[in-house]
């Protein structure tokens, strides 16, 4: 028949923090306007906390709580927007209540002059109109009012609500005075108690604890609750075992919806929220769940063990078994996972206050524009970022915004606005902080850098944007001039950074002078258990996952590439940097890589190479040790189905690593496709016994023709081609070409914007795609684009866009000459 | 160690005698598959799945510098210790006994040792089998490990 108090207590801490929080919120939106429903909410809310106060005893938070409902009242009567002050006034009452509520094990000890100080403010202005707070009405109550009141305040632990519900009969709570039941004498009493417990009716019962200001009579007012489970309509029960009860009040019905206490006892309106929560949702404690998400993941290894067992086995009712609970496991799996997650929204729903409260400190104006609330995440997640996000926020509004004075001359809106938005990218949860601020000062960043010696000044002057914002994100950097009670010191954003990144996400900042400034955070929505491909390396297993990987592909080895020496993949006429996987990871085993893996993440988007793919599989993520010089190409360890240990590989670390310095995918594409301009193929050929190539930019044409169709035509040599006058590309610079008039020559026909020109050659030797690179040297005429190696023979690369400018340039002049002979 | 002295889990690797008090010692299990950690410290052997718990494995012999680089795979034992983060075990070739040594056969770490043995030798027990290191595992862990999180343990 014990209540189990703690158990009680802490499900009241909890629920009240929610509503608290909830009441934050809707303080601030009342500031902007008052609409009845937020403060029916509200008043609601304050009303199920003084109510579970009262089965405390927590008189303070009763009292803050009355106070600040009859102040809020107020405002509903009068209708009008309540004033900065009073929102201030409020939202410190709130914490006050919030600290009494979860901050002691015995609030009811609270220090008096701690809460009293509030609750004077609250009631000090309005003394003249004020309704009766409980303290003072108190001293006129005879003991049934006094027990009403009591009653009011009552909630009943949940488990009681179930059990009526479950068993279908009538949940009450009764309140009666023993001194006041006639000719009853304490045996009596016990045996009706008796009685009813037996019936199983009797719940619970004790003393209600008096308090002072009862009337004087009430000396001999001794009230008992009886918390009730009966058959039958509650007063009848009691007036058959002829008690006389002080209050019969009904929590719950058969056959009725829920009903709230407050419509047995009309006291004050509004209904408990929790009321219809109750049905669907459950508090469970974060370490259950952990616990259970544990066995889950081991549950899932046992069940690839056994899939794997069963997959080679000759039974066939073992495979079928191990397929069903398969499946069943997946379902579990996926069930157990998602009741971790929990909406961005509890955490985004703290920021407006932070924003309002950081603004009126710094004295200015700042409006927080929210979007994405709805995003899950794992609750691990959003605990690990709250504090970044803070940070964030209050800079934005610190160091972003300017003084409204300033933003209005600069002709921006004297309210500043931080956008905070969340999204999904890729399997990264994206979240954004902007403001429309002054946005980053890379001069300043940049003479701090050098002040305190991170930087050469001439480093940073031609050091880009991108890379001097990196300094923001060192410990001890700030640029802001004095230190304030909220930022300054300099710590902070490397906390925000290394707090990010222990989740396996990264921070930038980045921003336009003068326009404001774009904090993203990108995390990984990875939860313990990830879906992988399985692949194998020089011997070695490793295990990437799912998310991160667009497609695979199989290796035609016509498509590699290689661009100063870093691999690259055609793969449909974009190319694709590739990575190594045994180069990078410095396996010694043989590698032979079969096929490539193409992976994306937020910045890289890049090939991985791999012998072979083994399967898929869903794996449990175990972290890595951590040594001194963290190596980032592994995201942690999986234990796989033969119990056996795999790395996962981490895609962001390894394009990392492989400095792919490409910035985002995009550029790097387009960096790639760049190279793929400059280096692709090569024309060779031969002239004069020498070996000269050329890059080819338009399919050329090459034709063969008798040395006699080349003619010298005002000291330049043209070929009458099949009628079309062909002017040759000299290469005098290089080489004689003299021919007699019988020998057989190419002519290379290039087509370009001012016309065709040809090349005489001996022989086309070949069409090279993977020509070495030029070596380039100051002393190389214009008309050289270098020379390099091929097997054994020297090549001349001609610069053909230089000659053919040449060619068009002299052909002006030149014929005006001819037309002057 | 208490004035007594204590029992001494001893074992064998590289040809040297390394004891632990078996207070710090949780469990000594043979016949493990070592999956090796590319780019990580030499000292480190690898990891090791143990009954579900990634455990990362130390080889004292690197660490201490007496030798460069082992590789081990196959059938290997290890001690694994008690620790407050990360799991952590060392390498063992065989693990000789348990013995109960004397406080006057414990002496703290002569003077003369390298730098890498100064900062990971404890003491030097002394047994009728011959002098015994007593490594650190506080200085151990919190020099070469810096896991704060014991998410696995």
């Amino acid at each position: 028949m014990d209540i189990n108090y703690q158990e009680i207590r802490d499900s009241f801490v909890a629920t009240s923090r929610d509503i608290l929080q909830r009441s934050e919120t809707l303080l601030l939106e009342m500031e902007k306007s008052v609409d009845a429903n937020l403060i029916t909410e509200l008043l609601r809310g304050l009303h199920t906390i003084k109510g579970n106060a009262g089965i405390f005893e927590l008189d303070a938070v009763i009292r803050i709580c009355h106070a600040l409902e009859t102040r809020i009242e107020e405002i509903r009567d009068k209708g009008v927007v309540p004033s900065h002050d009073f929102i201030d006034l409020a939202l410190t009452a709130l914490d006050k209540l919030q600290s009494l509520i979860g901050g002691q094990q015995d609030p009811s000890a609270a220090s008096k002059t701690d809460y009293e100080a509030v609750l004077e403010r609250l009631s000090a202005p309005k003394a003249a109109s004020r309704q009766a707070t409980p303290a003072e009405t108190a001293g006129t109550l005879n003991g049934l009012e006094w027990s009403k009141k009591k009653t009011s305040q009552v909630r009943l632990p949940d488990k009681y609500f179930e059990l009526a519900k479950k068993t279908n009969r009538f949940l009450s709570f009764v309140a009666l005075d023993l001194f006041d039941q006639g000719e009853l004498t304490v045996r009596d009493l016990y045996e009706k108690l008796q009685v009813l417990h037996r019936e199983k009716s009797l719940l619970a019962f004790g003393a209600l604890p008096k308090d002072k200001g009862l009337t004087s009579d009430s000396a001999h007012f001794l009230p008992y609750y009886l918390i009730l489970c009966t058959n039958t309509v509650v007063n009848e029960r009691i007036a058959e075992l002829k008690l006389r009860p002080l209050i019969c009040h009904s929590f719950w019905q058969p056959g009725h919806t829920e009903k709230s206490p407050e419509a047995a006892v009309p006291v004050e309106p509004g209904t408990s929220p929790e009321g219809k929560l109750r049905e669907t949702h459950l508090k469970v404690s974060v370490s259950l769940l952990n616990n259970l998400i544990e066995i889950t993941g081991e549950i899932v290894l046992a069940r690839n063990a056994l899939v794997r067992k069963a997959d080679t086995s000759s039974d066939q009712a073992l495979s079928t078994m191990a397929k069903k609970l398969s499946y069943l496991v997946a379902d579990l799996q996926d069930k157990v996972m998602r009741t971790r997650l929990q909406p961005l929204g509890i955490l985004f729903q703290r920021f407006p206050r932070l924003v309002r409260e950081t603004a009126v400190a710094t004295g200015k104006k700042a409006e927080l524009r929210v979007t994405g609330s709805e995003i899950e995440l794992d609750k691990a997640i959003i605990d690990e970022i709250a504090d970044p996000l803070v940070h964030i926020i209050r800079n934005a509004v610190d160091h972003g915004m300017e003084s409204p004075e300033v933003r209005r001359r600069l002709g921006k809106a004297e309210a500043g606005t931080i956008t905070l938005a969340a999204e999904m990218r890729e399997g990264n949860i994206v979240i954004t902080v902007a403001d429309d601020g002054a946005g980053l000062d890379y001069e300043r960043i940049r003479n701090t850098a050098v002040e305190k010696g991170l930087i050469s000044r001439d480093a940073a002057r031609s050091a880009g944007e991108q890379e001097i914002s990196e300094y923001l994100f060192l410990s001890g950097f700030s640029t802001k001039a004095e230190v304030s009670t909220i930022s300054g010191r300099g710590v902070g954003m490397d906390v925000v950074r290394s707090n990010v990144k222990s989740l396996g996400g990264s921070v930038e900042i980045s921003g336009k002078t003068g326009e404001g400034t774009l904090v993203t955070l990108i995390i990984p929505q990875t939860l313990s258990i990830l879906t992988c491909l399985i692949v194998e390396c020089a011997g070695f297993r490793f295990v990437v996952p799912q998310q991160n990987i667009v497609e695979v592909v199989k290796i035609d080895h016509d498509k590699l590439k290689t661009i100063q020496s870093k691999k690259a993949y055609e793969l449909r006429n974009r190319l694709l940097p590739l990575v190594e996987t045994s180069v990078l990871i410095g396996l010694a085993g043989r590698s032979e890589a079969s096929v490539f893996l193409v992976l994306k993440t937020e910045k890289y988007h890049f090939g991985l190479t791999v012998d072979s793919i083994l399967d898929t599989e869903e794996v449990v993520v175990k972290s890595l040790p951590h040594f001194n010089d963290d190596n980032q190409l592994f995201a942690g360890a999986a234990i796989m189905g033969d119990a056996q240990i795999a790395l996962i590989l981490d895609a962001a670390g390894i394009g990392k690593q492989a400095n792919l310095q490409l910035g985002d995918a995009d550029r790097s594409v387009k960096q790639a496709k760049l190279l793929q301009v400059e280096t692709t193929r090569h024309l060779l050929f031969a002239a004069a016994g020498k070996q000269i190539a050329f890059k080819i930019f338009s399919n050329p044409r090459i034709e063969r023709i008798s040395a006699a169709a080349v003619e010298s035509v005002v000291g330049r040599k043209i070929v009458n081609f099949r009628g079309e006058i062909i002017p040759l590309l000299s290469l005098d610079f290089l080489i004689e070409q003299v021919y007699s008039a019988d020998a057989e020559l190419a002519l290379i026909i290039l087509q370009s914007d001012t016309g065709k020109y040809g090349i005489l050659a001996d022989e086309v030797t070949d069409v090279i795609s993977d020509l070495p690179l030029p070596r380039r040297d100051e002393s190389n005429a214009a008309e050289i684009e270098g020379i390099t190696i091929l097997g054994e023979a020297t090549v001349v690369i001609l610069n053909t866009p230089y000659l053919i400018e040449r060619a068009a340039r002299r052909n002006l002049p030149e014929l005006a000459a001819g037309a002057r002979l | 160690m208490s004035a007594s002295g204590g029992e001494f889990l001893i074992w064998k690797s590289g040809g040297r005698s390394y004891g632990l008090e078996i207070g710090h010692c949780r469990e000594v299990v043979r016949g493990l598959h070592v999956t090796p950690l590319p780019g990580s410290p030499h000292y480190v052997g690898g990891l090791v799945n143990l009954r579900g718990s990634v455990v990362v494995v130390f080889d004292l012999d690197v660490l201490l510098a007496y030798e460069k680089e082992k590789t081990v795979r196959e059938n290997v034992s290890i001690i694994r210790i008690r620790t407050h983060g990360y799991p952590l075990a060392f390498i063992a070739d065989h693990v000789v006994d348990v013995t109960h040594v004397p406080a006057s056969q414990i002496e703290t770490a002569p003077s003369n040792l390298s730098e890498a043995e100064s900062a990971i030798i404890q003491a030097i027990a002394k047994t009728p089998d011959g002098l015994v290191l007593v490594p650190n595992i506080e200085t151990i862990t919190e020099k070469f490990l810096t896991n704060k999180r014991s998410s696995n343990a």
